[in-house]
Order: C-alpha cells, then sequence, then structure tokens
C-alpha cells in the first residue's frame, strides 16, 4: 500500500496534500459541532458530553486503530478513508438533524485521516522532525476556520464538497515511503527501545504532552474572544508547530523542547497582560509539539501510526479536564508550575530516548543520507 | 500478536459498550432540545408575588438544582477510555521493548 519507489519530490507532494487535507478535516469536525449548537440541536451539558464522545473517538482510540493500520501498512488507504468519512457527517447532520451520529462518524473519520497523515509525515524522512510539524500545524487554522463559519451561520456543504475533493487528491498523491525503509533508517533509534527504562520515557513523554494539552486549553487569557487577536493567536500556534520541526532538527530535540519551555514561560506570563507576549508565547510553546511527537515515533521505526496514536491518547487525557470545566482559566501560579514541570520530564525524557552520542550521530548520518538519495 | 489483536478488539468494544452506556443514561441529555438551551435556569413564578414596602417584587425561586453533574458520567466514561487504550498500549510498548531487548525486528 506505501509503494516502494517514492522520491523525495512525490513525498513532498503527498506531505502538502496531507497538510491542506489535516485543515480541511478538523475544519469539518469544528464546522458540524458549531453548527449543532448554533442551531440548538445541542448545548449546554449535552455539549459536553458530545464533546467528550467526539474526542474519544478522534484521539483515544488512536493507539488502537493505529496498530491495525501499521500492521495492514495502508497510510494512504487511512487518509482516503478518513477524508470520506469525515466528509460523510456533513450529509448526516444537514439530512437527520442527529448530532451524535455525525460526530460518532466525524470522530472516526478524524482519527483515520490522522493516522493516515501521520504515518506518511514520520516517514517522510525518518528521525526528521520537520514532516510532522508541517503535517500537524494546520490543524489548528482548520479547527478555527471551522468553528467561525459555523458559528456565523455559513454553509456546511461546502465543507464536505472540499473534503470530496481532498479525498480524490490523497488518494492520487497521498503515497508513503515505506515502512521497511523507514525502519532500516530508524535502525540506530530502534536499539534505543531495548534499553531499560525505554517505555518510562516514553511515558514520561506522554505526560508531558497531556500536560501542554492540559495548559494549552486551561490558558485564561482573557483577551482571546477579541476576534483580531484570536486570529492571531491561531497563526502563531499554526507557526510554532510548523517552525518547532525544523528548528529542532537543526539544533536538536531537546535542546530545542527545554528552550522552547523555557523562553514560553516568561512570554505566557506577561501575555496575562499583554497580547503580543501572549501570542508570542504561544507560538514558541507549540514548537515542542512535533518535538514530542517525533522523540516518540523515533524509537519505534514500523510503527509509526500506534506513535502517532499514543500522543493522541495523551492529548485526549490533558483535554478531558478542560472539556469538563475544570481547571478553565488557569492563573499564572498553576501554568508556571506545569510548564517548568513539563520541561524538567521533557529533558529527563529526551536524555534517555535520544540515547548515546554513538546512536545521535548514526542517526544523523543516516538521514543525511537518505536525504542526499 | 493474534491475542493481541483479540484483546485490543475485545477492550475498543468494552470501551465503546462502557461509552455507549454513559450516554444511553443520559439519553435525557442527548435528545435534541426544543429550546435550544439545557441546564438550570431561574424561573420567575406568576401570580406570587409580596408586597415589600411600596412596590411590588416578584419573588423568584431559586435556580433548579443543577442536573447531575454532567462531569461524573462523562468523567467515568472518558476514564475506562484512557484506562482501557492506556493499558493495552502500555502493554504494546513493554512488549516492543522486550523484543528489542532481545534482539528482535524492530
Amino acid at each position: 500500500m506505501g509503494g516502494s519507489l517514492v522520491t523525495q519530490r512525490e513525498s513532498r507532494i503527498s506531505l502538502g496534500v496531507y497538510a491542506v487535507s489535516h485543515a480541511a478535516v478538523d475544519a469539518t469536525c469544528a464546522a458540524v459541532f458549531f453548527w449543532a449548537i448554533r442551531t440548538g440541536a445541542i448545548g449546554g451539558a449535552t455539549a459536553v458530553y458530545a464533546a467528550v464522545l467526539y474526542n474519544a473517538l478522534a484521539f483515544a482510540s488512536q493507539p488502537i486503530l493505529g496498530l491495525v493500520i501499521d500492521r495492514i501498512d495502508a497510510p494512504r488507504a487511512a487518509g482516503v478513508v478518513g477524508c470520506l468519512t469525515t466528509a460523510l457527517a456533513v450529509p448526516i447532520v444537514l439530512v437527520t438533524h442527529a448530532l451524535i451520529p455525525a460526530l460518532v462518524v466525524a470522530g472516526l473519520g478524524n482519527a483515520v485521516f490522522h493516522l493516515g497523515g501521520g504515518i506518511v509525515s514520520l516517514r517522510h524522512r525518518p528521525g526528521s522532525a520537520t514532516a510532522p510539524g508541517i503535517f500537524v500545524a494546520p490543524g489548528a487554522a482548520g479547527l478555527f476556520m471551522g468553528a467561525a463559519v459555523a458559528r456565523a451561520g455559513g454553509p456546511l456543504w461546502p465543507f464536505a464538497l472540499t473534503l470530496l475533493g481532498l479525498g480524490a487528491g490523497v488518494a492520487l498523491f497521498g503515497r508513503a515511503r515505506p515502512a521497511p525503509a523507514a525502519a532500516a533508517l530508524a535502525g540506530a533509534h530502534a536499539r534505543v527501545g531495548g534499553r531499560p527504562g525505554f517505555e518510562s520515557a516514553i511515558l514520561l513523554v506522554l505526560v508531558v504532552v497531556g500536560l501542554r494539552a492540559f495548559s494549552g486549553g486551561a490558558i485564561g487569557f482573557t483577551w482571546k474572544g477579541a476576534p483580531t487577536l484570536a486570529i492571531a493567536l491561531v497563526a502563531a500556534v499554526v507557526l510554532g508547530k510548523a517552525l518547532g520541526g525544523a528548528v529542532a532538527d537543526r539544533f536538536g530535540l531537546r535542546a530545542v523542547a527545554i528552550g522552547a519551555f523555557l523562553v514560553c514561560l516568561p512570554l505566557l506570563l506577561a501575555g496575562y497582560a499583554a497580547p503580543v507576549a501572549g501570542i508570542a508565547g504561544s507560538l514558541v510553546f507549540n514548537m515542542t509539539m512535533p518535538i514530542t511527537l517525533v522523540a516518540i515515533a523515533r524509537p519505534l521505526p514500523g510503527h509509526e501510526g500506534f506513535a502517532f496514536g499514543l500522543t493522541c491518547l495523551a492529548l485526549f487525557v490533558g483535554a478531558m479536564p478542560v472539556l469538563l470545566g475544570l481547571g478553565v482559566g488557569l492563573t499564572a501560579g498553576p501554568l508556571a508550575a506545569v510548564t517548568l514541570a513539563g520541561a524538567a520530564a521533557l529533558a529527563v525524557a529526551l536524555t534517555w530516548l535520544e540515547g548515546p552520542r554513538a546512536v545521535r550521530e548514526n542517526v544523523a548520518t543516516v538521514t543525511t543520507e537518505e536525504a542526499a538519495g | 500478536m493474534r491475542r493481541m489483536s483479540m484483546a485490543l478488539t475485545g477492550t475498543v468494544l468494552v470501551a465503546a459498550v462502557v461509552l455507549a452506556g454513559a450516554l444511553t443514561a443520559r439519553a435525557d441529555l442527548i435528545a435534541p432540545s426544543q429550546t435550544g438551551t439545557h441546564g438550570p435556569q431561574a424561573r420567575v413564578s406568576p401570580g406570587t408575588s409580596q408586597v415589600t414596602g411600596f412596590k411590588l417584587r416578584p419573588v423568584t425561586t431559586p435556580p433548579l438544582a443543577a442536573p447531575p453533574t454532567p462531569g461524573l458520567w462523562v468523567l467515568a466514561a472518558g476514564a475506562a477510555v484512557i484506562v482501557a487504550v492506556g493499558s493495552l498500549s502500555w502493554l504494546v510498548l513493554r512488549r516492543l521493548a522486550a523484543t528489542r531487548s532481545a534482539g528482535g525486528p524492530p
């Protein structure tokens, strides 16, 4: 399914198609949800139930679905099925006004699509964080756009049509580099998987992902409601995720991750009073996202879907309190504590997962050779 | 690996049943709203006013008691999903680590 002769150029095109589709898939899911709220199909506590149900399907199911997609090695099929399934949620909700079935379909479609795109991005240049950063970044823009259109009373059907077109694009161009080659290229990191405590280090990274999801959702910037500032904030999140991977590839995962946490803290604290600082802090804060993803995927070559799914499960764990309204409006003290704890935990975990210098250099050599080829 | 796959499938089914059960138990909240709103609302009881000084002031009943904390049911369902998927993911991770320690394929 993955295809054995995928050139670097084809892989780049594939990555671009998946990145655009990512925004569209997330936009559609958000649009369906907020359309239901605007039309009164759900509200109050029901919205909380619906949000948890959707997120459980879209995120918490991913480790298991990822294992299945890894096993059958079908990332492109997953991408296509994900686009089409998510698109199906639109006619369901428009025709029947039944949100729960629509959210079930959208959640599963979203999960399957993310796994397809995640695998493609992680195999693009194994061990590198640039491609995963590019793939994940547009999601935030899609969510914002979908919610904004639905809240403003915009139509839903263009989302479905767009996804149908992008599904065709994924079918035509969404080729993944083959898993065996990826496994061979990341072989040096696979050795880390045999070190004692490897799974504990992975767990520690996942804790950081959860903490980041919690603090990102609960942070109490009172100015977030202003449209212009909200758009700037979303742009910063997108840019941070996209840049984080490239910067980490240049300077190293550990240095950039710890540096980003330490730099973003004063900016976020200042952001309570000064929106510009908060926006800059959010940009730096989100740079850690592709880093944690790659830190988990590197020692699990051949299991990219599972690795991607683990981070999404952690995302769900961190988002649950926010979905239930717990801890919303996070003040400066707890925010500082969470951020510093995240930095410390990530430092320990990455030190372990990155392994000795020999392993890092081996991977760097292999990655360079692969890029040249 | 076959047993692992069966265990994974079983867990997904159990988690789905737990989640569906929790949602069904609160079907009253899932049904489409006629008013577009749910949750506690302050109500003014008509015709039960009392004279206070020179003004006639309507008596407002206290806000309706909140429905059972929405978080509790959802938290239970969400926690069940997290524990189920998390436990199995942990088992898979340990298995992968053990395979590699033994010099098996990555």
